[in-house]
């Protein structure tokens, strides 16, 4: 099998979230690109695990989905918050730990 | 429990009982004499019938020492304490004496604290104090041993200051409580030097090592300072520590100041439990003291002059607490003269007959300072044998016993000590001997000066003296009656008796002294015998000649010779020579010196100015926290890529 082309998509959708992560201001939209980073490294682990027809890096990577869920799920509380205290999703505005 | 633990955990109980009964009078809530009082009883009773259950056991024969080992107190790595009991016959004596007339005092303190707020406040500390004592005697290593050492010095300066309300006690406290830290870091350093040189603190290690081979040569053994063999130096070391808890010159200021406590402290400290805990040091630590004929000295010249001194200082005290205060410190030095001598067992037995007559002296000046309405000045005494009779034939009684007349306790006991300084033929024991008598002189001057001051003549106080209550006197009358007959437990060999005390006490405590060059015989002893008799009863004659035949002489003499006189009031001025040539210039160094350039300039710089520094730099350092999330997961994954690239490029 060749894992070139898995791994192209991977990379992608790593830099796609990143890049995005980088240049957008709106949290949720951050939120979304980290989801995005997640799934890109997801894509890699399952590449790996075909590669080396061994299950361990599938079942990372279901380790990995439930940590996801459980992150999407306080990540989103804590932009509800943001959004009730502050009544904005700025990221740029949020700098309250600025030295 | 047996009966050897039992004696410790007693007297613990009673302290913590009472303590807990003081922490609830504190909080409000009315606790009944009665029950105190009896707590406090009970404590010191319950230790005395377990003491002599072990008296019991240890002189069947072929016993010899009881011991109980109750836990491991420290480990650390090849140092190994435990908390180990040990009962021969030298801590028998010590736990009767302790127990027996402990149990006495705590019974007449019970009469004499009626009513003070504080009452049981101070039976926990008595309790606490006899417990620290007990353990004292009964450790069977030097850290033990100073367990308890360090806890009747912290008792003393709970008692001594009980009434702290006057600053005045309070301070008296403290400096008790300061003087006795000196002593005890020469004590430590002394336990130290031996932990180097032997390798344990128990005491039968210690004995084993230096008896066994090699012992001998690792005493001997120049220990650099001032070219003082380690064993001097250690003896040494020790004996600073029992000048300090003993009152011996130099370090005896603490204890005429100590005077502040109520007298039933006085009488428990100065009898049963602490002054006699630097005797019992030496005394338990005789086969060290054997190797040093220096340090034996040392102890004897000590004991001698302060033996001397602190008599003269006694004659012209007016304050009647204060003139048994400087007899005890004096009486202590025949104790030191008798350790010293390498006849340990005559000294302890001066511990002994010295704890009988110095309680019943210290309880009956309770009961007179309780009956003239707190009034301690003898000046303002006087004709009190027609109000208190039995109190004035139990002091005299206990009077007469210290100043020698036979067939008294202190008779033997002193005349024992004496004949041993002087038997020993060398000069410190003759300088020993010298001061004893004139000490013994002195002794029956000064104590027949308080009876007289106090019972004869005519009243010259305010108010209307009156006997004390019957727990008073009993308890006073037993300790007289203790001082006339405890003395024929060692009636010595030329007077038909068997010395039952030395024997016993002999059994745990060899003799360690090289047998005397020249046996002085038996003729000498008579003479010296008849010679210090004399002369104590030389100062009671004095005494009546000087206070009650014609009171004129004392004012006469005083005039005539006006320097001697202000010397003797003002004690020599040793407190003062202290303040200014210690005290005041440690104050100085410490606010100059220490305070402002140590303290303030230095250690304060080094700490502040780290301080500042770390300031400064975080204040420069803080811009590069921006707050935003953006810029600092970009700078990650910057770093992440160049890690990356390093790390598989």
């Amino acid at each position: 099998m060749d894992p070139r082309p898995y791994l192209t998509v991977a990379v992608i959708l790593f830099l796609l979230g990143a890049a995005g992560f980088l240049v957008r201001r709106n949290l949720l939209v951050l939120f979304l690109a980290v989801e995005l980073m997640l799934n890109g490294a997801g894509l890699a682990l399952i590449t790996f695990a075909r590669m080396h027809l061994s299950m361990d890096g599938e079942a990372l990577f279901f380790i990995m989905l439930a940590l996801a869920a459980a992150e999407s799920a306080v990540g989103l509380a804590m932009v509800i918050a943001i959004y009730r205290n502050r009544h904005h999703l700025d990221a740029d505005k949020l700098d309250d730990l600025k030295g | 429990m047996d009966a050897l633990t039992l004696i410790p955990v007693a007297l613990l109980a009673g302290a913590a009982l009472n303590g807990i009964f003081s922490l609830a009078s504190l909080r409000g809530r009315r606790i009944p004499e009665v029950l105190v009082a009896l707590v406090a009883i009970a404590a010191p009773v319950v230790a005395l019938a377990a003491s002599l259950h072990v008296f019991g056991d240890v002189r069947q024969p072929g016993v010899g020492r009881v011991e109980v080992e109750l836990f491991d107190w420290i480990a650390a790595g090849n140092l190994n304490i435990d908390m180990t009991l040990v009962a021969d016959n030298l801590t028998c004596v010590m736990l009767l004496v302790i127990t027996g007339i402990g149990s006495l005092i705590h019974i007449y303190a019970t009469a004499y604290m009626h009513g003070d707020e504080a009452y049981p406040r101070f039976f926990a500390c008595l309790n606490l104090f006899t417990f620290f004592m007990a353990m004292l005697v009964l450790g069977s290593s030097l850290p033990v041993l100073f367990l308890g050492w360090e806890g009747v010095g912290l008792c003393s300066y709970l008692l001594i200051g009980f009434w702290w309300k006057d600053a005045k006690n309070a301070s008296a406290g403290m400096k008790a409580f300061v003087v006795n830290r000196i002593g005890d870091a020469g004590f430590l350093l002394g336990m130290f030097l031996l932990w180097q040189t032997a390798g344990t603190l128990e005491f039968d290690g210690l004995r084993q090592f230096a008896e066994g081979a090699g012992g001998a040569g690792a005493f001997g053994a120049d220990s650099g300072v001032f070219g003082a063999s380690v064993a001097t130096l250690a003896c040494l070391l020790l004996f600073v520590g029992a000048t300090g808890k003993s009152a011996q010159i130099p370090l005896f200021v603490w204890l005429p100041d100590a005077m502040a406590g109520p007298t039933p402290v006085s009488a428990l400290s100065h009898a049963a439990t602490m002054v006699t805990a630097g005797v019992y040091l030496v005394a338990r630590l005789a086969f060290l003291f054997s190797f040093s004929a220096t340090a034996l000295a040392t102890v004897m010249v000590i004991g001698g002059a302060t033996c001397f001194f602190a008599g003269l200082m006694a004659v012209r005290q007016n304050d009647i607490k204060k003139v048994l205060a400087y007899s005890t410190i004096s009486q202590i030095g025949y104790m030191m003269i008798g350790v010293g001598t390498g006849w340990p067992n005559v000294g302890l037995f001066h511990v002994v007959t010295h704890a009988f007559f110095k309680a019943a002296l210290f309880l009956g000046a309770g009961s007179v300072i309780h009956a003239c309405h707190h009034e301690q000045d003898m000046r303002h005494m006087g004709g009190l044998v027609k109000k208190m009779p039995l109190t004035a034939i139990a002091m005299t009684l206990a009077a007469a016993a210290m100043a020698g007349v036979p067939p008294l306790a202190g008779f033997f006991s002193k005349d024992e000590v004496l004949w041993r300084a002087f038997e020993s033929g060398t000069a410190a024991g003759r300088f020993a001997w010298v001061c004893g008598m004139l000490g013994a002189a002195c002794t029956g001057f000064y104590m027949f000066r308080l009876i007289f001051m106090t019972f004869g003549g005519k009243y010259r106080g305010h108010g209307e003296a009156h006997e004390v209550p019957a727990r008073m006197w009993v308890t006073q009358g037993l300790l007289a009656l203790g001082a006339v007959g405890v003395g024929f437990l060692a009636v010595p060999h030329i007077l038909g008796g068997h010395d039952l005390f030395g024997v016993f006490v002999n059994k745990t405590l060899p003799l360690w002294a090289a047998p005397a060059a020249h046996h002085a015989d038996a003729s000498t002893e008579w003479l010296l015998m008849g010679t210090s008799t004399a002369l104590g009863l030389a100062g009671i004659f004095a005494a009546w000649l000087c206070y009650l035949r014609n009171p004129r002489i004392p004012e006469a003499c005083a005039r005539t010779f006006p320097r001697t006189a202000k010397l003797l009031e003002g004690k020599f001025f040793v407190d003062e020579a202290y303040e200014a040539g210690i005290v005041r210039p440690v104050e100085k160094a410490a606010s100059g010196f220490f305070h402002r350039i140590l303290d303030r300039g230095i250690i304060e710089g080094i700490v502040n100015g780290s301080a500042a520094a770390a300031t400064f730099v975080a204040r420069t350092l803080r811009h590069s926290q921006t707050g935003l999330v953006r810029a600092g997961i970009g700078l990650m994954l910057a770093a992440v890529a160049v890690l990356l690239f390093i790390l598989l490029g």
